[in-house]
């Protein structure tokens, strides 16, 4: 798409029936791929078919069981991660590795420091190259900025710059929207066309499969560990890629269940925190899905996150039940039923070097506990068992896997097992489907409608507009920190919600 | 089914394979082992003297102290933090106590529960300090490395000051008895060892509020928006902490048979080396408590084989701090092979 690929252009890198286990488990099954000379080719497919395996074994970070690749064809083996690099192989991380405490051109020359005299740093010099670099990029920010202090779409014109520095042939973009404003999204793929055009090949992977029809070239599917096919974009529609992702028809992207929800069960009354947050009042009602949509930065998250406890707000009420709260603070509103997910489930959802089943029942440990304060190993095991066969969470072993060893998806999953154990009856959920694949969301949307059907109130915070026009029963409208507008199901449309986020309450 | 015929089965069926499943896991995960059963068997085969069953015994007396004090640091650093104030609190204590009991003009001098008395009063030093500690860390929020420092620093000063530096002796028999007593042929000192070290597993490895110590000392954060009372927790370890440095420094009080102020001046290192090797982790989040055991009775063992061939106590000291970089290494190497373990697993997503 946009420029036109030429009929016969040139294979840089051939990639032929690889094969890797971890284990004894097959994790990549005969995989072949093949990427031209300048084209950007959009590697999807669900958490856990092996794309990350495919590409760490591109990138030299992983040897391979069997098969062979060729680059620019020749032979090519990575020993580790520098071979790979100095090759012109470079991989741009979900996680940006940047030094935050560096400043931008320290990070773009840590590995090769210019020297001057004495075996000094050349300061001057790496400032007005690094900043030449990023001005070819079209990058206004200062080389002497430290990285702390810039926003993420900045910081990754910064990644991609030192990937140029290094000469890049093969640029590896994993999930690089993620944490973008549309406008540095925008700046992004207008870098990748650019790219292209100068004959970088690009392979990107996303679960974001508007972004990889509106970018890529060519398009290719794993699925469980084999290659499912790789075709011209123009070849594919949506629904194809989504059905062969997943190895069924998805009849719907969004599964809606009428529901009737029944009494108040929580009610927010002028809720402001310093310049966050103005007069915000919501009422969620039992078994009723409730979207909060917002651009970034209209303080949905500061929201749950200050009435939940873990931040504090200035004024304001909260009824819970007919009752006024008084104490604000998780363990008190655990007990009452009301359960929160935050967006940040790395640093704030789960205890990642301990195990799954560590995690599963974190909050659930006083109810199976028995005399003298002790854990019942017993219930420990039947509880997290239950969740992990509700949520289909994959391990192969509880006890033993470790919460950061599992993907996006399964560790969202762990996280809402968690709550589920606790049985709540309200559960806030900030981002709860975020870098996480269509299969997945799928099975997490089912979830919430089974809870909602269950008389649980959910507050379902979102950035996707369409996942809450899927799933939710009425939708509020957050923009700088107040509530703009709500909309009934029936009323749900894309333009004046996005009209009420953007310009504030009409 | 009958939910409680259930539920005691699942306690009946539960505990001998978890405790399987520890062990096991104990022996992967303890590179410590891998030294301490070398060392002892060797002692045992060349070191005259060592395998006397007096000299076992004594070894085993001897670490009462250290395993006792060592337990209750592990709870603190199992937080992730320390707690150098166990010194002042077996200094202060001892000198307390012993002033409270002593027969040269005690205030309980004449009494025959004296003793009894001033092991409460040493155990309420104990506490006090802990809660001390415990109200810098949480409530002031200050690094318990700074917190305790500052109490050890005037607790152990204020020792001094009470008893200008000088010793109070002549105490009572039923107090000195206790670290040379026997109950049933088994030494005091052991069979409070026993008593502790099962308490503090069981406390740690077995309770709701052991998972809650392993949760918080993971991410403190994590632990909050789970509901835990993070701060309720973590002061009650800095109380778990002074609490058993007192029941130590009460032996090491008895055993002395006077009240010193600087009773415990060297054996800061021996504490915070016991649960180290034994595998704590200082950052945290990781440990175990027979570990700390293990430790405590290593370093014994150290400073008797040691003794016994005639090497002075600064070479002693030179193979502690050896011992404390090869358990470090051997835990850094298994961990390294778990980590990697861990990364290839990541790479499968």
């Amino acid at each position: 798409m946009g420029e036109e690929v030429p009929a016969v252009s040139e294979v840089l890198l051939s990639i032929e029936d690889i094969e890797k286990s971890f284990s004894g488990v097959a994790v990549l099954e005969c995989v072949s791929m093949k990427l031209k000379k300048g084209s950007v080719l959009g590697l999807v497919g669900e958490n856990g078919a092996g794309k990350s395996t495919l590409m760490n074994i591109l990138g030299g970070i992983v040897p391979r069981d069997n098969g062979s690749m060729s680059l620019a064809g020749s032979e090519y083996s990575p020993n580790g991660p520098i071979e790979a690099a100095r090759k012109g192989i470079v991989f741009i991380h979900q996680e940006l590795n940047l030094f935050t405490n560096l400043s931008v051109a320290e990070n773009m020359f840590l590995e090769k420091y210019p020297r001057g005299i004495a075996g000094g740093i050349a300061y001057k010099s790496m400032y007005s190259e690094a900043q030449r670099m990023l001005r070819a990029l079209g990058e206004t920010v200062s080389p002497r900025a430290l990285v702390a202090d810039l926003p993420m779409g900045t910081r990754q014109m910064i990644e991609i710059s030192k990937a140029l520095k290094e000469d890049a042939k093969i640029i590896i973009f994993d999930e690089p929207t993620t944490s973008l404003s549309t406008k540095e999204k925008e700046r992004l793929f207008a870098i990748i066309k650019d790219l292209s055009s100068q004959e970088v090949s690009i392979i990107y992977i996303s679960h974001m499969l508007d972004d990889v029809f509106r970018l890529c070239d060519e398009i290719a599917v794993l699925r469980d560990g084999r290659m499912i096919t790789q075709k011209a974009t123009r070849d594919l529609s949506k629904d194809q890629v989504i059905s062969l992702m997943v190895g069924r028809e998805l009849s719907k992207l969004f599964p809606y269940v009428e529901k009737s929800p029944g009494k108040e069960v929580l009610r927010f009354e002028d809720i402001s925190q310093g310049k966050t947050l103005h007069n915000i009042g919501l009422a969620l009602r039992e078994g009723e899905i409730v979207g909060l949509f917002g651009l970034m930065g209209a303080g949905r998250s500061e929201f749950v996150k200050a009435i939940f406890g873990v931040d504090k707000f200035d004024s304001g009420e909260v009824f819970f039940k007919g009752e006024k709260v008084k104490r604000f603070d998780p363990s008190t509103w655990i007990e009452n039923g009301v359960a929160l997910i935050t967006e940040n489930r790395r640093e704030e959802g789960l205890l990642l070097p301990k195990s799954i089943k560590d995690n599963l029942v974190l909050a659930h440990l006083n109810q199976i506990k028995g005399p003298l304060n002790s854990i019942r190993v017993r219930s420990e095991n039947s509880a997290s068992d239950r969740v992990i066969e509700q949520l289909r969470i994959r391990t192969y072993d509880k006890n033993e896997q470790q919460a950061v060893m599992l993907s996006g998806g399964n560790q969202q999953k762990t996280v809402i097992g968690k709550w589920l154990l606790t049985k709540p009856k309200v559960f806030l959920l900030d981002e709860p489907t975020r870098g996480i694949d269509v299969g997945a969301k799928y099975e997490l949307y089912n979830h919430f409608n089974d809870l909602a059907l269950d008389k649980t109130a959910i507050l379902f915070i979102s950035s996707e507009m369409e996942e809450l026009m899927g799933v939710c029963d009425r939708i509020c409208v957050m923009c700088r920190g107040r509530i703009a507008g709500e909309l009934d199901r029936g009323k749900f449309d894309q333009e004046t919600i996005l009209k009420l986020a953007i310009e504030g309450a009409m | 089914m009958h939910p409680r015929g259930s539920a005691r089965a699942a306690g009946e069926a539960g505990y001998p394979d978890m405790i399987m499943s520890n062990l096991r896991r104990y022996l992967q995960e303890k590179p410590i082992n891998l030294v301490f059963l070398p060392f002892v068997v060797l002692s045992l085969i060349f070191i005259p003297g060592f395998g006397r069953w007096q000299n076992l015994v004594n070894i085993l007396v001897q670490s009462a102290d250290l395993s006792i004090i060592a337990c209750g640091m592990t709870f603190v650093i199992m937080n992730g933090g320390i707690d150098f104030s166990v010194v002042a609190v077996i200094n202060l204590g001892s000198i307390v106590g012993a002033s409270v009991m002593t027969r040269d003009g005690g205030m309980l001098g004449s009494s025959p529960y004296g003793w009894a008395v001033a092991i409460l009063v040493m155990l309420i030093v104990g506490l006090l300090i802990g809660a001390v500690n415990g109200i810098a860390v949480v409530k002031l929020k200050m690094p318990s490395f700074i917190a305790t420092m500052g109490t050890q620093l005037v607790f152990s000063g204020l020792a001094l000051v009470y008893t200008q530096s000088v010793t109070i002796g002549d105490l009572p028999d039923s107090f000195t008895g206790i670290a040379e007593g026997s109950i049933a042929y088994v030494p005091i000192p052991i069979l409070m060892t026993i008593a502790v070290v099962a308490f503090s597993y069981y406390l740690l490895h077995h309770t709701v509020f052991g998972r809650h110590v392993f949760a918080i000392g993971t991410s403190h954060k994590v632990s909050y928006i789970s509901g835990i009372h993070v701060k309720r927790t973590v002061f009650t370890l800095f109380l778990l902490s002074g609490f058993l440095a007192a029941l130590g420094g009460t032996i090491m009080t008895s055993r002395v048979g006077a009240g010193m102020p600087a009773l415990a001046r060297e054996m800061l290192l021996d504490i915070v080396a016991a649960v180290i090797i034994g595998g704590t982790s200082i950052a945290g989040g990781r440990g175990s408590m027979i570990g700390t055991l293990i430790g405590a009775v290593f370093i014994i063992v150290l400073n008797n084989s040691l003794k016994l061939l005639g090497i002075q106590w600064y070479i002693i000291n030179v193979f502690k701090g050896v011992l404390v970089l090869v358990v470090a290494f051997l835990d850094f190497v298994g961990r390294r092979g778990h980590r990697s373990h861990g990364r290839r697993g990541a790479s499968c997503e």
